[in-house]
Parts: C-alpha cells; structure tokens; sequence
C-alpha cells in the first residue's frame, strides 16, 4: 500500500529541444515517455552535449521530493491557486551568477522521485564545494538560497497537478516511522504544513475560520485527535495529526469527502478507496468506502461515499 | 508555543488573508511577518536565520499567487529582517572621545554660489578628527556677510590629497591649521539637498605625519580656504548638563515593544498610522511565546495608538492607556510635516551649541553637539559611538522639550565614518528660536537618559 495508490496518473507538457515534451507522473515516479533512455543522455550531457530539459526536471524533482520548501511555497487547496510562468523563471535565472544558473550539479537517478531528505538545509543543489569555499559564506547561503528558490519555481510551473504530487511526495518522505527524530527537528515547519493544509478542509468541513485552526503533528499509534472548542467568535478546532494525513488523504484530495473529515486510509486506491472519517467533531472516526467520479481541479479525484 | 511554529502558522494566515490580492496587501502581508519575525529575534527567542527564512519562504509564496503582476515582484525584493548594524569598525574597550563646542561661522562668497559654513563641534577619537557642520548653499548674492572675515589660509604645500572631489553644496577646499601649523585637509562626510548640508569635516593631516589623537590636545584652529578663514577656540569650557541614566528594568519582550513603538515617532516622515498593523501584530506574537505579560503598558499604548488610527484588527485587544503627553504632543502639532524651507524673508539661520553627552547604554553612546533653526526648520547635530542599525528600529529616540514645555522628537539621519556616526536630526516639530534651554529625554531599549541642557546661541 503506497500513499499514491489513490491518485490517477498526470501529464504536463514541459518544453525540450525545438518542441514540446510530456512528463508524466503516475505511481508515485516521475517518468519521460520522450526520453526512453535518460540515464544515456546524462552520460551524453556529461560528455559535453546538450541535456534535455526534460531530463533536467527529473533531476530538479528528484532533488526536491523530500523539501519542505516545497510545502512552504506549494498549494494548501485546490482552491489555492499557484501560478509560476516559465518567462519569469527564465527572468530570475538571468540574474543568477552564470556557473550557477548553467547548472553545476549532477544528480543521477532520474526517473525515480523517492525520499532523500537531508537535515536542515534540506537541500544544497546546484552549489559545489570549491565554489562554496571560494565565495565567502554569506555570498554563497544567498546563492543557494536563489538556486533553491528558482528549482522549487521550476517544478511548481509544472501545474497544478504536479505540484499536489510533489507535495504527496515530500509529505511520504517525512512521514515514516524511521524518521522521527528528524520529524522533531523540524516540528514547526511540519505543523505550519498540517495547519496550512487542514484549515482550509475544516472550513469545508464546518464552516470554521480557518485561523482558528491549529494543528499539532501527530506521533504513536492512532490517527490522532479533533476536538472543537467554544462557540461563536470563540470557537476553536484543535487537531493533532501524523505527517502522513497529507501524503495519504490530503494530497490525494480526500480531505473532506460528502460532509465527512477524512482522518486516515485504510486502503489506498483509485478509483475505489477505504477511509476512515469523521462526521462531526467529537465523533468516533467511522470506515467508508469511496470512489472517485472524474478528476476535478489539479487532476486530483473528485471522491463520493460508496457505503 | 514556540516563536517558530508561531511565525509558520503567522504565515499560514496570511497567505490565506493574501487570496490575490495586490502589492499593498503583500506589503501588509510582509510588513506583519517581518515585524513579528524582528520580534522574535532580537528577543532571542527564535535565530535570525531561520526568521528570515520563513519571511522569504512567505515572500515567495505570495510572489507566485499573483501572476503577472510586476508590481508585486518588485515589492517583494526586501525580503530580510536582520538589518546591518552600522559603526563596526569601533575598537574594543572604552572609547576616548572629545566633543568641544566650536561655535564658528565660515562666510565663503568668492565661488560660483554664496556658503555659509556652520562649525558646531570638533570631535576627536584616537582613530579620528572632525567638525561637525551645516553647510548653506545659495545663489550668488543671495547670502549677506553677517560678520568679518578673516583673511585666508596660505596656500596648501604640499597640496590637496583629494582635489578636485566635493559634494554638491559643499566647499572641496577646506583646510584647517593647528595651532603648531601643521595642516589637514577638511573631507565633507553627510547628506545635503544641494542648498542644506549636515555632517562632518573630517580632518586629514597633509602631508600624513601624525595619528589622528593628536586632536584631543589642540586649543585652536584656523579652518578656511585660501580667501576667508576662521578661527575655533577649543579651550573654551561649555556649560555642561546633568545626565541621569535610569534602567527600565523591563522584560525582554515589553523591552522590544516600548522602543519599536518610540521609534515609529523618530524615523521617517511617513504617516504612523501605516506603522501600526506591523507593531499590533507583534503583541500577541510576544505574548504567544511568554515574552510579554497581559498587562502590559506598550501593548495598551499601542492599543491607544490603533484607536486613534482607527486601525481595527483582531490581535489589539489591549484596553488603550492615555497617550505619554511627548507622543500626544506631537500628533497635535504635526508629526510628519517638518517646518517648511526657509524663504528670502526669513531671518538668517541661528545656530547654537548643545553639548551634552549621555553615557554609553546599548553598546552606544551618544553625544549631542548642536542646534541650528533656519526658517521653520530646526535641525540637532550629534555623534552615535557603536553599533547602530540603519533605519533605527531600536532607537535611539530623542525627544527635546521647550521651554514652553511642549514635546519634539528628532527624526535622525546618520552617516558613518571611522567608526563614527555623525547624525544631523530634523526636530518636529521645528523648536521656537532662540529658547535657552532644553530638556533631553533618549529613550534606548534599556534605559531612559534625562538632560537639561543649556543652549549658547553663538551666530553673529
């Protein structure tokens, strides 16, 4: 069972050589139908040719699905729209140091968007040591942090669809049981994602302003808690909450299926999924059976109550 | 809550609030985070990194939900909170500094424009020599002699190290001579509108033969060019003022409040109304991660400042206190509209010396050296020794008060030199001419500083 289970597959169209390519995520991978052979063409770049821009995203997605920028910057709801032209990244990337901005790194394993995440900083792309060690510290944090800005701008421009499955990605990536310690390192960033994603699904869910939601990551057995205090302007949701709700129901667009918080999946799927929901705050989470109808916004499925 | 997980979930809201809209609910957006970001920093509850962090990441965010739109680009390229403190270069250990009333006018009318050169203090540290002046540009013949002039300074042998270079408004050829005859070139150091100049003379030995200490031991001077000179008698006393230094004995966190809510008064010239959502914020931010108590004075102050504003948000809830009588003084006499220039009719300027130093608090002290009033406009000279930061966001602030027992604050200027920030103020409102003396109340983040100064109007 894979978090990704419950999500259809995903074109964009990226531009490569004189024309226009497909990337295509499905099962969790980012992959090139246009480029069978990436690895080959990486040997072929490194030899002094041309990469292929596709091929340039893959790596660029690869080294980000574990980011927590990605959350920082990326869409809380389908609602929330976010929009990146590939004018404006060229735009920024001209005002990168030249050796930056042609792209110093070279990162393999390209078809394969899997965990990696690193401590704080999450990531260090693009900055290779004796070019770190020959600007002086404050020049080259300011660099990594453009060339950090500027990759995480690239793979947003991918849409909407792809910036749901990056995050799905990121959020899988901190969410295993192997990784609590580093959870704990970086509780302020990950409850800032569960809050920033689950307010807007608790405003669906019962009309609440969403900045009376807060949220607290969840560790340990269980799906953890809702509870809603007060009345009026005083009404409160409190939530706690694993990293692993956004992965699983969040970015799979489950949140809030017919009036019902969903909380956890019991088994991941699409088009059919089990889930386990509540239908009010201060209920007992109950299992029911969904199915998604058509893709809606961000090609996230729209879901209906089977039973 | 801890002050990360505060300024995330801060963040949060007001992407949510943002929902589109244009570069001025982005700046409202940012000005709240940074503010709350600073709060958090300076207050040692949160590393300055990670707060800028989150205020790029929020930058950013914002930045791409409003597509196409310049505008919002272009506002979001302030990004940091930590600001650069200026003044680095001050050697450690206990700084030798003289500050000695000059009280000297230069009368230059043989360029191209009439200047009146206002000398208010010589300065000297053992890394530095300077006047501090106020330089007055005018049209040929727009500037009568007021007094006699003495005759010029011999030719310079050898001659100027930096000939040739001055600022606008400003002489490029003044020398001053000791009393031993050993020379310096005069290097203007400051800002000018191209009419009015405030900042200093550094004094450059020429040839370079000597350390710049050697200032703290001279009793005259003879500054001018090769036409007209002056001369300063540094071995005049001037009456001093009592200073009284009391620590404010505040938390961290009402400590941080109280100077940012002074300073709104004593930077810039913009409407103070705009200054507020940013400072409300930063209440129940401080109060969120235990840093400031439920009844606190600035918080209500700020609650005060929100109602007159009209400034409704959600995170004053503080019952308003009645407004400190300086700040309620200066919102009834014109916060931001400085006097105007001065016009043909005015009388000439009037320059007095106001010599008081305050001892060091915050790692600065400051020295106060004069007062000029030229049309309806009153400008205080002084010196910062140490860190400052630009803008002063943490002070500190100056409020005068006159005779007549009504408030102004200074809205400072500085430039830095040496290790030196000589500053020129503008008073607001414009002090009455010629009171004799003042009363000094610099507030800092940790002490208040009282003086009574008394004022020596020297102009001819």
């Amino acid at each position: 069972m894979n978090w990704y289970d419950s999500l259809p597959a995903a074109d964009t169209q990226v531009p490569c050589g004189s024309g226009s390519h497909t990337v295509r995520w499905e099962a969790g991978q980012l992959t090139l139908p246009s480029h069978p052979d990436a690895e080959a063409e990486l040997v072929l770049a490194a030899l002094g040719g041309d990469k292929p821009a596709c091929v340039a995203v893959a790596e660029t997605w690869a080294r980000h699905t574990a980011d927590l920028g990605v959350l920082a910057t990326g869409p809380r709801c389908v609602a929330d729209q976010v929009s990146v032209s590939r004018e404006e990244i060229e735009q920024q990337r001209t005002g990168l140091a030249p050796i930056l901005s042609s792209g110093v790194s070279r990162v393999s394993g390209v078809s394969v968007a899997r965990s990696g995440a690193g401590p704080r900083p999450a990531t260090r792309p693009g900055l290779g040591s004796h070019l770190a060690s020959a600007l002086g510290s404050g020049m080259a944090e300011t660099l990594r942090r453009q060339q950090h800005r500027l990759e995480l701008l690239e793979l947003l421009a991918l849409g909407a669809a792809l910036q749901f499955r990056l995050s799905g990605a990121v959020c899988a990536a901190w969410a295993g049981p192997d990784r609590a310690d580093e959870r704990a390192s970086r509780r302020p960033e990950l409850a800032a994602a569960l809050t920033g994603r689950f307010a807007p699904a608790a405003e669906e869910w019962l009309g609440i302003d969403p900045d009376a939601v807060t949220v607290t990551p969840h560790e340990g057995p269980g799906w953890g808690s809702v509870e809603q205090t007060g009345q009026g302007e005083a009404r409160r949701l409190r939530a706690t909450l694993p990293v692993g709700w956004l992965a699983d129901v969040w970015a799979c667009g489950l949140a809030v299926v017919a009036g019902h918080l969903v909380v956890a999946v019991e088994e991941p799927g699409h088009p059919r999924a089990r889930v386990l929901a509540l239908p009010a705050p201060g209920s007992e989470p109950v299992p029911i059976e969904v199915h998604a109808t058509a893709s809606g916004s961000a090609d996230l499925p729209a879901w209906e109550i089977t039973r | 809550m801890d002050a990360e997980t505060y300024l995330r979930n801060l963040a949060e809201s007001e992407l949510r609030r943002y929902r589109g809209g244009g570069p001025e609910s982005m700046l409202d957006a940012t000005g709240r985070m940074r503010a709350v970001a600073a709060a958090f920093a300076r207050t040692g509850v949160l590393e300055p990194g990670v707060a800028d962090a989150v205020v790029d990441e929020l930058t950013t965010a914002l930045v791409i939900r409003s597509p196409g739109d310049p505008r919002v680009r272009h506002f979001a390229r302030v990004r940091h909170v930590r600001q650069s403190p200026r003044g680095a270069s001050i050697p450690p250990g206990p700084l030798t500094v003289s500050v000695t009333p000059a009280g000297a006018l230069l009368q230059l009318r043989d360029g191209t424009t009439d200047m009146d050169v206002y000398l208010f203090a010589a300065i000297s540290t053992p890394g530095l020599a300077c006047l501090s002046a106020g330089v007055l540009s005018l049209p040929k013949g727009s500037l009568p002699p007021r007094s006699e002039q003495r005759q010029g300074l011999p030719s310079p042998s050898p001659p100027r190290l930096l000939s040739g270079w001055a600022l606008q408004g400003v002489p490029g050829d003044l020398r001053a001579v000791d009393e031993t005859g050993r020379s310096y070139d005069l290097v203007f150091n400051g800002g000018s509108d191209g009419t009015w100049s405030t900042g200093q003379f550094n004094l450059m030995a020429n040839p370079r033969r000597q350390p710049p200490g050697a200032a703290q031991n001279w009793t005259c001077l003879d500054v001018g060019n090769e036409e007209h000179s002056v001369r300063i008698d540094l071995t005049a006393s001037s009456p001093s003022a009592e200073v009284t230094a009391t620590p404010n004995g505040l938390r961290a966190g009402e400590q941080f409040l109280r100077i940012r809510t002074e300073a709104v008064f004593g930077s810039g010239y913009h409407d103070i109304g705009t200054d507020l959502p940013a400072l409300a914020a930063t209440v129940p931010a401080l109060r969120a991660v235990g840093l400031l108590p439920e009844d606190s004075a600035s918080a209500r102050l700020i609650a005060a400042l929100c109602r007159r504003y009209a400034v409704t948000r959600e995170d004053v809830t503080d019952p308003p206190a009645e407004l400190p009588v300086r700040w309620a003084d200066l919102l009834t006499g014109g916060q931001y509209s400085a006097g105007r220039e001065a016009i043909g009719t005015d009388p000439p300027p009037e320059a007095a010396s106001l010599s008081v130093r305050f001892p060091e608090t915050d790692g600065l002290t400051i020295v106060l050296s004069g007062l000029l009033t030229r049309g309806q406009r009153t400008t205080m000279t002084g010196v910062f020794f140490g860190l400052i930061e630009d803008g002063y966001p943490e002070g500190p602030c100056i409020w005068l008060r006159d005779g007549a027992g009504r408030w102004h604050v200074a809205k400072i200027g500085s430039w830095s030199s040496g290790g030196v920030n000589v500053f020129a103020a503008e008073v607001v409102p414009p002090l009455p001419p010629s009171p004799a003396a003042v009363d000094i109340l610099v507030i800092s983040r940790t002490a208040d500083m009282r003086a009574s100064a008394p004022l020596t109007w020297w102009t001819p």
